[in-house]
């Protein structure tokens, strides 16, 4: 056993009383030209501060050792949610998107043992401080809805999918299914899918410069098109392990959401025929229709059974307009 | 050292981390790696890409678990979601051991995702030396801490960092990461001998070695593992496996990685110094 001398800790602080002050100073957010700030939460001097807990060496002070570690903590979170949210960032342009990152993340740090989950909050967050987004409040919920739904598709679990033989053996009007855990419906107001691939085109074809961050204040170059004002009924899925967003028809994602909430297939049926009616469209060709709808639907694998144990998880996948 | 207890008893040779711009490669290509590392919390997901890539990777490759959010120096309490996940990952990829960070990084709760370095007092001692027998016990896997990279030297500490990290690894019966590069950059940012330091750890407890880069900053260096290993550093590791033989090896290049065969060549090296040292070893005997 290695032998510890002076190692009686009758002096100095305790382990508490360490984290606490090194969380505090690290997890402030950084002055405006990404510095530690000077000034201590009781407005003392940090420099003063800093010595009591770190040491310092020939080359770096207290203060600078602990900013080190103060820059990584912002650094990494903000690039983190840069990479989740790249459509939010370009629609609020990089600097409101820092703000606002800073700003939830001072009310939302990090909770959970990986960054995937680092947005989680986000849309509450905005809901809750929308002059953080003003003027485009509306544009921004859904932006954060749908790059959300993608991070859910990349790796949210998957439950066995119902084969074409199973619709056929069950009784309609006791034909339950849910949706994927991993797919979620979105009733959006802007062509979002359009515009993340516009986006993902764009930061490809300006790759490294577009990538830098905190080099330059003005925007790289020129961004994509702005979003434009389209209603859309989008399933955000993935097939062979990639994330894609599909467009369906306004009946389709209506008797999708209904048999997403749990409803057997006669009820979510009735939604769709009765949306189709207030709508002043015909239901001559619904009946072709839902047999087109559901062969796709089971060939991407989007349904299953609707199993009391799955239930939870089941009804997660989440229709959000 | 190559295989003992710490290890699980595997003798893997030199390994590679397993990152995404080298997916593709891997697949396609099946380059002759001993074995691949993986970041665990990157696989504790519910489904999708990251299992299929893993579960193809496991056809043809060992694969170790190394872990980035297990903070053993933390006070807060497990989360045992995490824990039962990361259980169910050990199972999935059978990796006969699994290694996190002589650290901490949260509190109250939230969670830095960096790797804080901690103050070396007897409290410290003991708080990480319990959490990391309770994480020992709950995986029923052996587990290895590793010394990491530090930018501040606490005033309340009572003992060196390489007393410290024997004093954890005795405590906990514990093995050990050793990362060269870490050790060699926290001995430039707080001026001690780096060999000071790996002849005094208890380096029969080593599982597993890293390597990897380095960059120099304003009056500290950054491990970075975004280039090359440095001299200084290859130095280091020929004298660690100089003293306790082949042993298994992880070549780490995290950022601006380059292509695959510019990392499997990196990772060449160590299996040069590697066989040199056994020769050497051999002929002495």
């Amino acid at each position: 056993m290695v032998s510890i001398t002076n190692a009686e800790d009758n002096v100095g602080h305790s382990l508490g009383e360490l984290q606490s002050f090194i969380w505090q100073a690290i997890s402030r957010p950084l002055a405006d030209d990404f510095v530690m700030q000077e000034r201590w939460i009781d407005g003392s001097d940090l420099s003063v501060k800093s010595e009591e807990f770190v040491q310092s060496n020939s080359r770096l002070t207290s203060f600078e050792r602990l900013e080190i570690y103060n820059q990584q903590y912002w650094y990494r979170l903000l690039d983190c949610l840069e990479d989740d949210f790249p459509g939010l960032s370009a629609v609020l342009g990089r600097e409101r998107f820092e703000q606002l990152s800073i700003e939830y993340l001072k009310s939302y740090p990090s909770m959970s043992f990986t960054l995937r989950d680092i947005g989680r909050e986000l849309l509450g967050f905005i809901l809750s401080h929308p002059a953080l987004v003003e003027p485009h409040f509306d544009l921004s919920c859904q932006m954060v809805r749908f790059e959300w739904a993608q991070i859910v598709a990349f790796d949210g679990p998957a439950l066995e999918p119902i084969a074409q033989d199973y619709i056929l053996k069950v009784p309609p009007h006791q034909l339950r299914v849910c949706l994927q855990p991993y797919i979620t419906l979105l009733e959006l107001e802007f062509s979002l899918d359009e515009y993340s691939n516009a986006l993902k085109r764009h930061q490809r074809e300006h790759g490294e410069a577009a990538g830098e961050r905190r080099c330059c204040s003005a925007e790289v170059a020129e961004q994509p098109p702005w979003p434009v004002p389209d209603r859309l009924f989008l399933v955000v899925h993935r097939h062979d392990n990639i994330v894609f967003f599909k467009r369906l028809e306004p009946a389709a994602f209506e008797l999708l959401s209904a048999l997403s909430e749990g409803q057997p297939l006669t009820d979510a049926l009735s939604c769709a025929v009765s949306y189709l009616e207030n709508a002043g469209q015909s239901t001559d060709d619904l009946t072709e229709s839902v047999q087109n709808w559901f062969k796709l639907w089971i060939r991407l694998n989007w349904l299953c059974k609707l199993d009391s144990a799955d239930l939870p998880t089941c009804l997660s996948a989440t229709k959000v307009g | 050292m190559p295989a003992n207890r710490f290890n699980g008893y595997s003798d893997l040779g030199i390994g590679i981390g397993l990152r995404i711009p080298h997916y593709a490669h891997i697949l396609t290509n099946q380059p002759g790696i001993d074995w691949f590392e993986i970041i665990s919390e990157n696989f504790m997901v519910g489904g999708g890409r990251p299992l299929e890539i893993l579960d193809a990777v496991l056809e043809r490759y060992p694969v170790i678990q190394h872990g980035v959010s297990l903070y053993f120096g933390s006070l807060d309490p497990f989360d045992k979601s995490q824990l039962e996940s990361l259980k169910r990952l050990t199972l999935r990829t059978k990796t006969p051991f699994v290694s996190d960070h002589l650290c901490w990084g949260s509190f109250g709760g939230a969670v830095s995702h960096d790797l804080l370095p901690l103050p070396y007092t007897k409290e410290a001692v003991n708080n990480t030396a319990d959490r990391i027998r309770y994480v020992q016990d709950f995986l029923s896997l052996p587990v290895a801490v590793e010394n990491v990279s530090s930018y501040l030297e606490y005033t309340d500490s009572t003992m060196t960092e390489w007393q410290f990290l024997s004093a954890v690894a005795e405590k906990a019966d514990c093995g050990i990461l050793l990362d060269v590069n870490n050790v060699f950059v926290s001995s430039r940012n707080h001026d001690f001998d780096p060999y000071a330091y790996l002849d005094n750890i208890p380096l029969q407890r080593t599982a597993q070695i890293h390597l990897a880069g380095h960059s120099e900053r304003d009056g500290y260096l950054l491990d970075t593992h975004d280039n090359f290993v440095k001299e200084e550093v290859w130095q280091l590791y020929r004298h660690v496996v100089g003293i306790i033989g082949p042993t298994n090896t992880l070549l780490e290049w995290d950022a601006h990685i380059p292509d695959f065969d510019v990392v499997h060549n990196e990772a060449r090296k160590a299996k040069a110094i590697i066989t040199e040292a056994f020769t050497t070893a051999s002929t002495d005997s």
